[in-house]
């Protein structure tokens, strides 16, 4: 966690500062930019030596949404996690945010605590998944709490218990426990779980994240709703 | 049309002559054949009666000649024979003339081929009637045969028909004389007839015609003929033709009206048939979708496809003519004739049919709403930028503070602080909610299932109270509901959050689901202290608590009501509350179906 580069944009400089403070703690390096442009041409300088980066969604220049794109595509910072800013008043903003390529947000006001959780949450992922991309074979189990899954066997286990899921089902959890502590847009998990000629709506994904819900019984508050925006599961031990 | 027009003028002045050579030429050719019938009778008659009466006379004689027959010369010499009245001959067997009366026998030819002689020579006796070349005038002839010793003779006897051609002269002549003033008499009488139906129905048709052109500014003189039955067809005609002038008359008056009112409305109308083609369109329509210079008839070459440019509205034309269903309120986008301003309508389509039920065409009905929509969007981004500029320094306030408590440890005043920032981003972000849903003019309504919805808005809630074990049950009659999908997630969260806000700390709540064709309902039931009747009224108040410190106290802002009713209003359903104090308190919302994608 030590020595890590996080890169700010935020217009607002006390806000700018409250961040920069809260996570300085953590022992993170951090910088801050103000403006949309000014931080695309530091992104295109800095060549990859960026670990995290922190958008604000409205911002002079470039909205956060329009870097969150670029980073996606940028080859230096494709794997790079981004967390969003919000002063979450529509849900949409926070979709279209997410869907852009952002893996959290936090909304404004914020809690300095969930801030610095979720900051750390997404550098620890990076590091596991920059491991996984090392390795170059994605890993065939995951764990998470008692919740186990293996993709070769097509199974999933809650506290060894084999439990029997449908094939979209599976995907979904499939999907949840690659990307723990991302948030996941309705849309998103429905390009996952999206296979053949029918059409999987919105509609579609509550249902089956209400079945996987009730199979996974006692483990059933791991997948977290995030009212009109998708799911999320806690990595949190 | 012209042609048309002279040819059907042409018909109707030609009803005497065309009635003539019909009715009239024909009544008087079947005269002149009965007549002639009946004289060819009278001559045929006339002509067989003669003969018989000749032949009679002839027999007479020849029975005669026969009877006293002993050797020819009892014929020849007879005084028969002297009288050139009738005309007497012998014929030997082999056809050779014995004597003649008229003739000296030496000149007359063999006679064995004549068909009286034939008949006698086979029979005994034969009968012709000839005509006779050496007479010139028609000739009954009657043979016998007769015995002397053993010769045979064949005596003949013959008259000529002479009355026969001065009585048919005659009864030709009183034929003539009878028939010829009767025939005059009855064609003159068909020819009366004739003119006198021909020409009323000339100036009959003549009259229907002009009926037929008719325009309400034109008088029909009036023309009463005799007092026959025509004047009862012409009375009638003039009567219709008055009624039929009245009833223009007050079309055209309505007509004016209709016309009056339809430009006088603000609102876009077009007409359409059932191949939707243009029928009628008003100045507002004109002046949102094609252009004022347009002309009204023209606008009638037109279909509606090329005219509307919104893909949504014109399916709304096509459901309307095929089902014969109104359909209403759908909104309508679509870009001005101007091209640069986007235009914003209700639509409404209400199937035209005729008196047999069925859909001849449409009539869309085009509401403007680009300012209260405009003025919608105005506010909802008022309220975006007012939630951006208050949470800019409500963060800072929050994160300068937790810094500050995290640099200077405990103090019993920071959880003071803290609760009242809390308050404050809880107020502000319900003021907000209820400014959005209050200026939301069109919600975008999805299918949900009860199920899911209802559980994870009952886990959210759950992890807000850990402290709190509430019974809950739920049922779910009611499968699937079609709202604004975070509203109705905002009402089931204010509503339980309130049941456990409020509840005893093992208290009971009941979330059911319920619902017939008309509606959906909710009803959401707890135990908890209950609220007195006087509350009741001005429960969805905002800002309305029925104990504000307590309220404070548990962290409510007052709000929570006032956004639940403001989203129920918005889907056009109600709520209701009923409550006891001390025994719990119940809320029922009603959701109505609408015409909802299943």
């Amino acid at each position: 966690m030590q020595n890590k580069n996080v890169l700010i944009v935020e217009d607002e400089k006390d806000i700018a500062e409250i961040v920069s403070l809260s996570i300085q703690g953590l022992g993170l390096r951090t910088n801050v930019i103000e403006d949309g442009n000014l931080a695309l041409d530091h992104i295109q300088d800095s060549d990859g030596k960026i670990d995290l980066f922190i958008l604000d969604r409205m911002l002079p220049g470039q909205s956060g949404v329009e870097i969150c794109r670029f980073l996606r595509k940028f080859k230096p910072t494709r794997n790079v996690p981004i967390l969003m800013l919000t002063a979450m008043t529509k849900p949409e903003d926070i979709v279209e945010g997410l869907d852009a390529g952002a893996d959290d947000y936090v909304t404004k006001p914020f809690d300095v605590n969930v801030l610095t959780a979720r900051v750390k949450a997404l550098l620890r992922r990076a590091v596991s998944t920059e491991a996984s991309t090392e390795s170059t074979t994605r890993p065939t189990h995951y764990q998470i709490k008692g919740i186990k899954i293996d993709v070769d066997q097509h199974k999933a286990w809650c506290d060894d218990q084999e439990i029997e899921l449908t094939v979209s089902e599976f995907k979904l959890l499939l999907a949840f426990m690659q990307n723990p502590g991302k948030v996941l847009t309705r849309n998103q998990l429905v390009e996952f779980i999206q296979d053949g000629p029918i059409a999987v709506t919105d509609r579609t994904i509550d249902t089956h994240v209400f079945g996987l819900r009730k199979k996974l019984g006692q483990y059933s508050s791991v997948v977290e709703t995030i009212r009109g925006i998708g799911y999320r599961v806690s990595a949190k031990e | 049309m012209s042609a048309q027009k002279n040819s059907l003028e042409y018909r109707i002045s030609s009803i005497p002559l065309r009635y003539f050579k019909k009715v009239a030429i024909g009544q008087i050719v079947l005269t002149l054949i009965f007549i002639l019938a009946i004289s060819l009778f009278a001559r045929v008659e006339l002509k067989k009666n003669i003969i018989l009466d000749t032949e009679k006379h002839l027999s007479l004689i020849q029975e005669y000649l026969v009877s006293s027959f002993k050797g020819p010369d009892t014929v020849c010499k007879s005084h028969f024979y002297r009288d050139s009245k009738y005309r007497i001959t012998l014929i030997k067997t082999n056809g050779k003339v014995f004597c003649d009366n008229h003739k000296p026998a030496a000149q007359m030819d063999i006679h064995d081929q004549r068909p009286e002689f034939l008949d006698a020579l086979k029979d005994g006796v034969g009968k012709s009637i000839r005509f006779s070349a050496t007479l010139d005038e028609e000739l009954v002839y009657l043979a016998k045969k007769v015995h002397y010793g053993a010769e045979e003779f064949i005596v003949r006897v013959s008259i000529p028909l002479q009355g026969l051609k001065t009585a048919l002269g005659n009864i030709d002549m009183v034929m003539l004389m009878i028939f010829l003033p009767l025939f005059v008499l009855l064609s003159l009488l068909t020819l009366y007839y004739s003119t006198k139906m021909a020409f009323p129905l000339r100036s009959l048709m003549e009259k229907l015609n002009r009926i037929r052109d008719f325009t309400p500014q034109q008088k029909l003189e009036e023309i009463i003929g005799p007092d026959d039955d025509w004047s009862l067809i012409e009375s009638t005609l003039i009567h219709t033709e008055e009624s039929i002038r009245n009833y223009t008359e007050s079309l055209y008056l309505e007509n004016e009206k209709l016309g009056k009112i339809l430009r006088s409305i603000s609102d876009g109308i077009i007409a359409v048939n059932k191949d939707q083609k243009v029928i009628l369109a008003n100045d507002p329509f004109m002046n949102a979708f094609v252009s004022l210079q347009t002309n009204k008839e023209e606008i009638k070459k037109y279909k509606l496809i090329e005219i509307l440019r919104a893909a949504d509205g014109q399916e709304l034309f096509e459901k309307a003519l095929l089902n014969g269903k109104t359909i209403r309120s759908k909104q309508v986008i679509t870009k001005s004739f101007r091209e640069s301003e986007k235009l914003y309508f209700d639509l409404t389509v209400t199937p035209l049919k005729d008196a047999k039920g069925t859909v001849v065409g449409a009539v869309g009905v085009f509401h403007d709403i680009t300012d209260s929509r405009r003025n919608a969007q105005i506010r909802e981004d008022f309220v975006t930028n007012v939630g951006h500029e208050v949470k800019t320094p409500l963060t800072a306030l929050k994160g300068y503070f937790q810094i500050l408590q995290a640099q200077v440890g405990k103090n019993e005043l920071f959880g003071k602080i803290d609760r009242n920032i809390e308050r404050l981003s809880a107020l502000f972000s319900d003021i907000l909610n209820l400014s959005v849903i209050e200026s939301k003019t069109v919600i975008e309504k999805s299918w949900m299932d009860t199920e899911p919805l209802t559980s994870m808005v009952i886990s959210n809630v759950q992890q807000n109270y850990p402290n709190k074990k509430m019974n809950i049950s739920s049922s779910y009659e009611e499968k699937a509901v079609y709202a604004h999908p975070l509203w109705i997630d905002q009402i089931l969260t204010n509503l339980i959050d309130n049941a456990y806000k409020y509840g005893r700390p093992d208290g009971k709540i009941s979330i059911e689901w319920k619902g017939n064709e008309i509606e959906t309902q909710i009803i959401i039931t707890d135990n908890g202290m209950g609220i007195a009747k006087e509350h009741l009224p001005r429960l969805f108040e905002r800002f309305y608590r029925v104990d504000a410190s307590r309220s404070r106290e548990l962290g409510g802002t007052g709000l929570g009501l006032a956004i639940v009713k403001h989203i129920v209003q918005k889907h056009r359903g109600t709520i209701q509350v009923n409550s006891e104090i001390d025994k719990g308190t119940s809320f029922r919302i009603c959701l109505p179906k609408e015409d909802g994608p299943q």
